[in-house]
């Protein structure tokens, strides 16, 4: 896969301040791209620099193989984004709000309203096409401001944080319709500071803090990162030291203790699981529990940043 | 552009503050004056004889107006002395080159008076026949087209204000700027649009003003139709190019318009004297756009002149390119928007 957006060595400032130290990083086309940090990390400012919301002091933006300083107007062409903030007119209706923004994108007759209605019923919102936005739901006012940046069917769609504030339903079906977004062939950059979505939805995640990348990768690249071991804790009387040698000595087993519980240190990609339980299990051992501690997004974060998210 | 157009004007016939602004603000102010002009015009009690010394006309051809008694003047000097002393309202001198109008000091008699020469149709004084044509004319019901246009004039230049400004605001407000700008769209092209979208609000002011004076309230404006035209057209391009320039305005300014747009045309309508002749600054109430835009108006309702209403025209159109062009390139420029 190709590369459609690559940002690198970006810095912007405000004043004296740098929100954004010379990050670069690479979204593939058709991938979805997690953008993971605390508050204030400068999550949103490097979105809106992409965008060209904002102008950046240094550094090189592509999307789609063209430069965003050159080619702005193809670069805008091609992006669709799903602000942080709500961004609608309040006396506006769904249809009249999604419509007014599709048409800047050139979108006009049949094509404007199939294309309004398409996406009206993308995010669920088909039964209110003549409700005003100021008379929504939170949920609902946060659907919309998704179908407003995604209308025009653009190739690249960036969401900031589109699932802020969402009751759950909401929420499930901004799930499902970012899932249907990347089948239908878009690229994705999904910001949020929520794990389990980011972890739910997206192929490869960044993690960038006070305005730096910390690291990126997939998932499984990313907890390797920080620690490539798991433990596995079994609920047991004490057991011999016979035993203990046994599991010791089993393949990639790097550690074995027993406090109240047994320990097993093992890689992340360890199968042995059954053989250790069948030895207990032969030599009388009864098994009350078991349950293995991966490190996950929330841990490896905290390692890599030495914060916790929100 | 005409999707930027046509979402202004649903936005503005959806949102209150504007459509007060633009559709009730006017009506409601037709209506309160003109009941308030209605019965403030009771020749007897309130303005009381009106007492005019005139020179250079044949007696026989002035209308007869109940509380207007002419008498002659020796000269347009002596009738001016005259009025300096109190012993008149007003000194009239009736020449070729129109009617010279020398007022006293009691203002709402000089208001009735200037009524009256409106409708005396100024314009024609050499042609007998105008002065049979509007023989039955009375002050008491004239007063409110005195005030319908000072009226018009305040409500192009503070609805223009408001709603210039306040376009960028709320747009920034809801977020939708940066949602517009981020289009591919030229900037310089969303801007106009935007400045062309005032187009329908301005005429609909202008209009909510006119039509329900003239309908219910018997006003009068110009006396030809051609004339009221041109007075629409101006005060029509005067509220867009205020519109423009005020949204030029808002690009800069953070906080909510309506707090400082407001005071402001409040107080540059009252320094051009729009409100009360008694704030009226020589030399510098006389080059605010109010005052001029209000005097081009008088001089076309009152004395039949439309040549001001045209530099008013021309002007306005001149500010209005000016504005907007200067708007687009700043807005176009601005990183952060
Ligand atoms: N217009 C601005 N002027 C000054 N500082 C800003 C501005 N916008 C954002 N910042 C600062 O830049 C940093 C990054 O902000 P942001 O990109 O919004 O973070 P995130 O989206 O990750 O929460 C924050 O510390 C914020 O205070
Ligand atoms: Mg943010």
């Amino acid at each position: 896969m190709d590369n459609f957006v690559s940002v690198s060595k970006l810095t912007k400032r405000y004043g004296d301040f740098t929100a954004v130290d010379n990050l670069s990083f690479e979204v593939k086309e058709r991938e979805v791209f997690g953008f993971l940090g605390p508050n204030g990390a400068g999550k949103s400012t490097t979105l809106h620099v992409i965008c060209n919301l904002t102008g950046f002091d240094k550094g090189e933006i592509s999307v789609g193989g063209h430069d965003l300083r050159r080619e702005t107007r193809i670069v805008k062409s091609l992006i669709g984004l799903v602000p942080q903030e709500i961004a609608l007119y309040p006396t506006l209706s769904a249809y009249e709000n999604v419509a007014f923004f599709a048409s800047l994108y050139g979108l006009s007759g049949r094509a404007l309203k199939s294309a309004v209605l398409e996406a009206l019923e993308f995010v669920g919102l088909s039964d209110c096409v003549k409700k005003r936005a100021e008379k929504m739901s939170g949920g609902m006012q946060r659907r919309l401001n998704i179908a407003c940046g995604i209308a025009h069917k653009p190739k690249l769609i960036v969401m900031d944080e589109p699932t802020v504030g969402v009751d759950p339903q909401s929420r499930e079906q901004i799930m499902r319709s970012i899932r249907k977004l990347r089948e239908n062939g878009a690229t994705i950059i999904y910001t949020s500071h929520y794990m389990p979505e980011v972890q739910e939805i997206c192929d490869r995640i960044a993690i960038i803090d006070g305005g730096r990348l910390a690291a990126s990768g997939t998932e499984e690249e990313l907890l390797k990162m920080v620690t490539d071991v798991k433990t596995i804790t079994i609920d047991c009387p004490k057991i011999d030291e016979k035993i203990i040698n046994f599991i010791v000595d089993l393949p990639d087993v790097k550690r074995v203790k027993y406090q109240e519980k047994l320990k097993i240190e093992v890689p992340l990609r360890f199968t042995g699981i059954s053989t250790i339980l069948q030895a207990l299990v032969d030599n009388g051992v009864p098994v009350d529990n078991l349950k293995t501690d991966a490190p996950n997004l929330e841990t490896t974060f905290l390692a890599l940043t030495g914060k916790e998210l929100r | 552009m005409i999707y930027i157009i046509k979402k202004q004007f649903l936005i503005l016939i959806r949102d209150k503050g504007s459509l007060f602004f633009t559709v009730l603000f006017p009506a409601l102010l037709v209506m309160i004056l003109g009941n308030m002009l209605d019965k403030l015009d009771n020749p007897d009690s309130v303005i009381g004889d009106i007492n005019l010394q005139y020179i250079g006309i044949n007696t026989k051809i002035l209308p007869k107006i109940d509380g207007v008694s002419f008498i002659e003047a020796s000269s347009f000097e002596a009738a001016k002395i005259a009025v300096e002393a109190d012993a008149a309202t007003a000194a009239v001198q009736f020449s070729e080159r129109g009617i010279e109008l020398y007022q006293g000091r009691d203002s709402i008699k000089n208001r009735a008076l200037e009524s009256v020469f409106r409708g005396i149709s100024i314009g024609a004084v050499n042609s007998e026949k105008t002065f049979v044509q509007t023989k039955n004319l009375g002050y008491n019901r004239t007063m409110l087209d005195y005030y319908a246009v000072t009226m018009i004039a305040m409500i192009v230049f503070m609805g223009g204000g408001v709603s210039g400004a306040s376009t960028v605001f709320e747009e920034r407000k809801n977020g939708t700027l940066s949602r517009t700008a981020m289009s591919p769209k030229s900037r310089a092209s969303l801007y106009f649009g935007t400045v062309l979208s005032f187009l329908p609000q301005s005429a609909l002011q202008v209009i909510c003003t006119m039509l329900p004076s003239i309908l219910i309230f018997n006003a009068h404006y110009a006396n030809t139709i051609a004339g009221n035209l041109l007075l629409f057209s101006m005060f029509f391009i005067v509220g867009i190019s205020t519109c423009s320039v005020f949204a030029l305005v808002g690009l800069f300014i953070k906080i909510n318009p309506t707090m400082v747009i407001m005071p402001a045309v409040w107080a540059l309508m009252f320094l051009s004297g729009s409100f009360a002749q008694d704030v009226y600054i020589t030399g510098f109430s006389d080059i605010l756009p109010p005052r001029l835009v209000q005097n081009a108006a008088f001089e076309l309702t009152i004395f039949g002149r439309y040549e001001k209403c045209v530099s008013a025209i021309i002007v306005s159109a001149f500010v209005l390119a000016l504005s907007s062009v200067l708007g687009a390139i700043i807005f176009s420029r601005k990183a952060k928007i």
